[in-house]
């Protein structure tokens, strides 16, 4: 009997050693990301009950955390909240989404990116005593989001190989709540406080100065 | 002029290592080391340029010792690892542009004349592929202005005041074969030192100056470390550094048996492969689901459907060892959590020998080896459970490792349930499981294995109005437990390299409590007893011959009171629950043997594996031979062509062979099983594979009426068509798709129409993808497409006056089909590290577009309507895992 073993030493010979060396060069958009901010919300709801409900307006939040992978993609969690209203209807959203975000242009600062998560949706009339047994009520479901968005670093030193820090982040996203009998959609503008901060040096291309630092 | 070559040593953890015994079965006990080392003849230029050098090969080392084949993996300058800034600084290494100064040529002639011990497995030679790296690290220079190079072993050693170890940050593993500089100064002034950490992560210097010295510290798949250190003078400094791996994901240690296949379609997944599948929270059986020939389970119930058959005719084994269930209630988590589990072996049919019992298929799922060199363990945290693992080496030969596992979906429905609701939960559902392993290898020849695991499941409801949910319940108590241990010791004997044994000893209690008031209970005790033993005789090179004997008795004690139990093809929730019937068990012993033997030919390019295995069965007091054979035909060197044909029998479930429920005249089921099949391997980490299947089923177990109530008249045939399209882990990225095309279908007697089994799903299509990213980040998708599941339609109802009820009236059993089943799962991992630790959170999108899947009607009043019953919604499930 003949076996064969192949056993790929990580230490050694591991196919990804080339690039596991790979160092970044420092950028205010890396590390890890933490933002909150507001925006102004514009949504539309349809359903089977009611029909279009019409544009709700109204204002929304979110916190967002995550991580820069490389110079061009990046992970992380969302939480999301809103909500909106017109003459006749209220609505309110909630969620749960991991992100992405891409910076697919040679400037670090603007980024594309999307969501996908859990969410529900509240809906109700706005004004209670025109209730009817036959309302829509809400739905609960896949949230999704995609949008753009842009970091202006005021107290970044472009020349040092820290990570950014303070952002205002300035969007303009859509998001999407499909359900079985409701379905709403929005336009979200907003202004976000993003922190960026974290990235180990040593996967950086740091001059001797900075990279040999005792501990 | 001195040629320092140093051979790092591989650091792989044994218990990957590990998996099988011998001569299939055995894990990699020993690793090989070099024997004779060739010195390489360090190439004039590099000399001259000054030069070093890392040359990455693997090498395929032989049972004998010898390197029959030799691939370069990398060939790196030190130039050209350290960045250009720093080697611009230091005397040893100066920058260049990168060239091949002949240093493959010079490692390969040299390791090539190397030889080595060989590799064991379970004390037997076994030829193995391993990673090796032959270091060209350069001599002093010949003028000794400021510069020297210190080593691990210098010519004439001075005083050692500057000693270090390297250690892998998170898992604290030793860093071996790692350069390490320690370099001030710049131009003139410029001196660095450098060393080669050993097997055990140390590096030494020799006479360093005191004062600030800068040390990088750089190695194959590892972020450079870069520091400083300052040296006292007088002093021995001491320092342990922990150097951080480029990715931290589980697949880069891939070790693959590519034993001598005994069947037509083995598949293996080891357990770092289960863990990040998307939508099977890890769950080494769920994944399981998305091997070809395997159905969807429906719903949440947590089966093992494989090629059309019934869950029980899947064969469900935990190191050979039978056990009662393989999921806990709700089918979200099996009793074997994968932190415990080496690897699983999955065969959808023509199975070898050494299994039998089953028409189906068998899973068959392997305790961890353990062999760890440290103290590690795992604490994992999710919505749904958690879980805990340590393990602690003892001394040189031995290790324990303990385990648990608790749900608290208890706490969670005592919650939300509130207090007038009209179902109370006395007793919420719960579920853990625990498990002990212990491993001793006392001497090359010998090695113990210990494994002891419980599984506990209960819950207990009660129904404030019964009546609503049928009217001729009279209590709304319900109470459910399921609970089981299994104690199973191994002894595996290998006194030379013709001749392994294991014997496997296992004994086990299981008792299931099922009772709605005092209206309907089933209650079950029993002890099992199993041995198991395989003596293999490599009698020729050619030629491995295997003698087995697989025993398991029960002794059961067992009483029912409840209605006939629904059989294939009979709707559940339509029977009289008024036709009650009662039977009572004590001290039934029920007694299995089956010896079994085996011949494994390698004749060139084809292996045939013929067997027979003659099984006893007490219950049916029947016999039944076996004869199964399987042929690989290795076509070209990417094609081998390979088929099956198998004898397969099962004895009847307990209930058909009870006087009062079924028949105890009731004899085997039996199967005929075929495939035909190729496999292609255009790459080292891609496979197609094809199989086309057969099975015919005979004998099998169907109603009929009283007093026989179950005969062995029916038949089945399942046919179809499995693709399996595997991409292993390469270049960041895995993932598999897989296709059957099947049709199962039964005649229910001889005058029967024929129909399709209830778990007959024509196509099933499974994608799954996993890519991971820097920053140890891993994201994967899993996307399923299947048939839905024939069902029974109801095509009309009476009114039974007694219970001012409908009854409904079926139509022609399972003829027709609920809708198509898609899914898309998403799951995110992202692990921090620390020096001694590691922490990894996790998002699981389970049906992340929300899709409403049909898994069954509910019915009006008069059947006259219906509404879907829909799977589950889109949930996350969010996690952390801790590793140290």
């Amino acid at each position: 009997m003949r076996r064969l073993l192949f056993a790929f030493a990580l230490l050694v010979v591991a196919p990804t050693s080339a690039s596991a060396q790979d160092l970044l060069r420092p950028a205010a958009r890396q590390g890890y990301y933490l933002g909150g901010g507001i925006r102004q919300a514009a949504m539309f709801t349809d359903t089977d009950a009611a029909g279009n409900l019409g544009f709700m307006m109204g204002g929304a939040f979110a916190l967002r955390a995550g991580q820069m992978v490389d110079d061009l993609i990046g992970f992380g969690l969302a939480i999301t909240s809103g909500g909106g209203s017109n003459d006749d209807w209220t609505g309110g959203y909630g969620g749960l989404l991991l992100e992405v975000q891409l910076t697919p242009l040679s400037t670090d600062d603007f980024a594309i990116r999307g969501g996908v998560g859990i969410g529900g949706l509240f809906i109700g009339r706005a004004d209670e005593s025109m209730e009817r047994e036959d309302d829509p009520s809400g739905t609960a479901g896949s949230l999704y989001t995609l949008g753009v968005s842009y970091d202006l670093f005021p107290f970044y030193d472009k020349g040092s190989s820290d990570t950014g820090g303070f952002a205002f982040t300035g969007f303009l996203e859509g998001m999407l709540l499909p359900g079985g009998s409701v379905t709403t959609g929005g336009v979200l503008l907003g202004l976000e406080i993003t922190y960026w901060f974290g990235f180990q040096k040593n996967r950086l291309e740091l001059p001797n100065a900075e990279a040999f630092v005792e501990d | 002029m001195r040629l320092l070559a140093l051979l790092l040593t591989l650091v792989l953890p044994l218990s990957a290592l590990a998996q099988e015994a011998p001569p299939e079965d055995a894990p990699i006990t020993k690793l090989p080391a070099v024997e004779r080392f060739v010195e390489a003849i360090y190439p004039a230029a590099a000399l001259r340029d000054r030069i070093a050098a890392n040359v990455a090969l693997e090498l395929d080392i032989s049972a004998e010792g010898t390197v029959d084949d030799i691939t370069v993996v990398r060939s790196s300058t030190i130039a050209e690892v350290l960045s250009a800034t720093t080697a611009a600084t230091l005397g040893v290494v100066r920058s260049s542009t990168i060239v091949d100064y002949g240093f493959v040529a010079a490692a390969t002639t040299a390791v090539a004349q190397m030889t080595f011990s060989p590799a064991e497995a379970g004390g037997v030679p076994v030829p193995v592929r391993i990673g090796y790296t032959y270091n060209f690290a350069l001599p002093p220079p010949p003028a000794p202005p400021v510069t020297t190079t210190a080593t691990t072993a210098p010519a004439a050693p001075g005083i050692v005041n500057f000693e270090g170890t390297l250690r892998e940050r998170g898992t604290r593993s030793f860093v071996a074969g790692a350069v390490v500089t320690v370099f001030r100064g710049e131009g003139q002034e410029a001196s660095g030192f450098e060393a080669v950490t050993d097997e055990r992560g140390r590096f030494v210097f020799y006479d360093l100056k005191p004062g600030k010295w800068k040390l990088l510290a750089e190695a194959a798949g590892y972020y450079p470390l870069r520091t400083a250190e300052t040296i006292v003078g007088g002093q021995v400094t001491e320092a342990t550094y922990y150097i951080e791996r480029g990715s931290y994901n589980p697949y880069e240690v891939i070790v693959e048996a590519d034993r001598v296949k005994k069947e037509v379609n083995r598949r293996t997944l080891t357990s770092a492969e289960i863990v990040k599948v998307p939508g099977t929270l890890g769950d080494p059986v769920q994944v399981v689901e998305n091997l070809p020939g395997v159905a969807r389970s429906p719903g949440i119930g947590g089966q093992l459907i494989v090629r059309g058959s019934g869950p029980n005719d899947t064969g469900i084994y935990i190191d050979g060892i039978n056990v009662p269930i393989i999921y806990h209630f709700g089918g979200l988590r099996s009793v074997i959590p994968a932190q415990v589990i080496e690897s699983i072996d999955f065969y959808p049919g023509n199975f070898s020998v050494k299994y039998g019992r089953a028409t189906g298929g068998v899973f068959d799922a392997h305790a961890k080896r353990l062999a760890p060199d440290q103290v590690h363990g795992t604490l994992d945290v999710s919505l749904l459970d958690t879980s805990l693992y340590l393990e602690v080496p003892i001394g040189e030969d031995a290790a324990i490792a303990v385990a648990g596992r608790r749900s608290y979906i208890d706490f969670v429905l005592q919650a939300v349930v509130p207090d007038d609701s009209s179902v109370s939960l006395v007793t919420a559902p719960r579920y853990y499981d625990y498990q002990i392993l212990g491993n001793w290898r006392p001497s090359s020849e010998h090695e113990l294995r210990g494994f002891f695991l419980g599984s506990d499941d209960v819950f207990e409801l009660l129904f404030e109005n019964p009546a609503e949910a049928n009217p001729q319940l009279q209590s709304g108590n319900l109470q459910f437990g399921t609970n089981f241990q299994r104690l199973t010791l191994e002894h595996v004997f290998t006194p030379n390299e013709k001749i392994g044994n294991r014997i496997t000893a296992a004994v086990g209690r299981d008792t299931l409590n099922f009772s709605l008031g005092d209206q309907f209970r089933f209650l079950l005790n029993a002890y099992s007893f199993q041995i198991r033993q395989a003596l293999d005789w490599r009698v020729e090179d050619w030629l491995t011959i295997t003698f087995g004997l697989d025993y398991l008795a029960t002794l059961a004690d067992v009483e029912v009171l409840a209605p006939r139990p629904p059989r294939e093809g009979e709707p559940v929730g339509n029977q009289d629950i008024d036709d009650v019937l009662f039977t009572e068990v004590n001290g039934l012993w029920n007694n299995n043997i089956a010896p079994y033997f085996e011949a494994a030919m390698e004749l060139g390019d084809l292996t045939l594996v013929p067997g027979v295995r003659i099984d006893y069965f007490e219950d049916t007091d029947s016999f039944s031979v076996d004869p199964r054979i399987v042929g690989r035909y290795a076509l070209t060197k990417d094609w081998t062509a390979k088929a099956g044909i198998g004898l397969v029998h099962q004895p009847p479930l307990p209930q058909d062979t009870d006087p009062v429920f079924g028949n105890d005249a009731l004899g085997l089921q039996r199967g005929v099983q075929y495939s035909v099949g190729a496999e292609w391997l255009p790459r080292d980490y891609l496979k197609l594979d094809a199989t086309l299947f057969y099975k015919d089923l005979h004998r099998l177990a169907v109603r009929v009426p009283a007093p026989l109530n179950v005969d062995n008249v029916g038949t089945g045939q399942v046919y179809g068509l499995e693709l399996f399209l595997e991409h292993k882990f390469h270049d960041n990225f895995r993932g598999w798709l897989t296709y059957t095309l099947s049709r199962a279908v039964r005649q229910d007697g001889e005058e029967a129409a024929t129909r399709l089994f209830d778990f007959d799903q024509t196509h099933i299509l499974n994608l799954i993808m996993s890519y991971v990213f820097p920053e140890n980040w891993e994201f994967g998708v899993r996307w399923r497409l299947v048939s839905g599941n024939p069902y029974t339609p109801y095509i009309g109802a009476v009114l039974v006056d007694r219970f001012d009820e409908y009854i409904p009236i079926s139509g022609e059993v399972n003829s027709d089909r609920f809708p198509i089943f898609h899914q898309l799962d998403l799951r995110i991992d992202k692990t921090w590290v620390w020096d001694v630790w590691k922490l990894t959170a996790y998002l699981s999108l389970v049906n992340t577009y929300n899709r409403s899947n049909t898994e069954g009607f509910q019915y009006s009043f008069d059947y006259s309507q219906r509404t879907p019953i829909q799977g589950l919604p889109i949930f996350p499930i969010l996690g952390i895992r801790g590793d140290f």
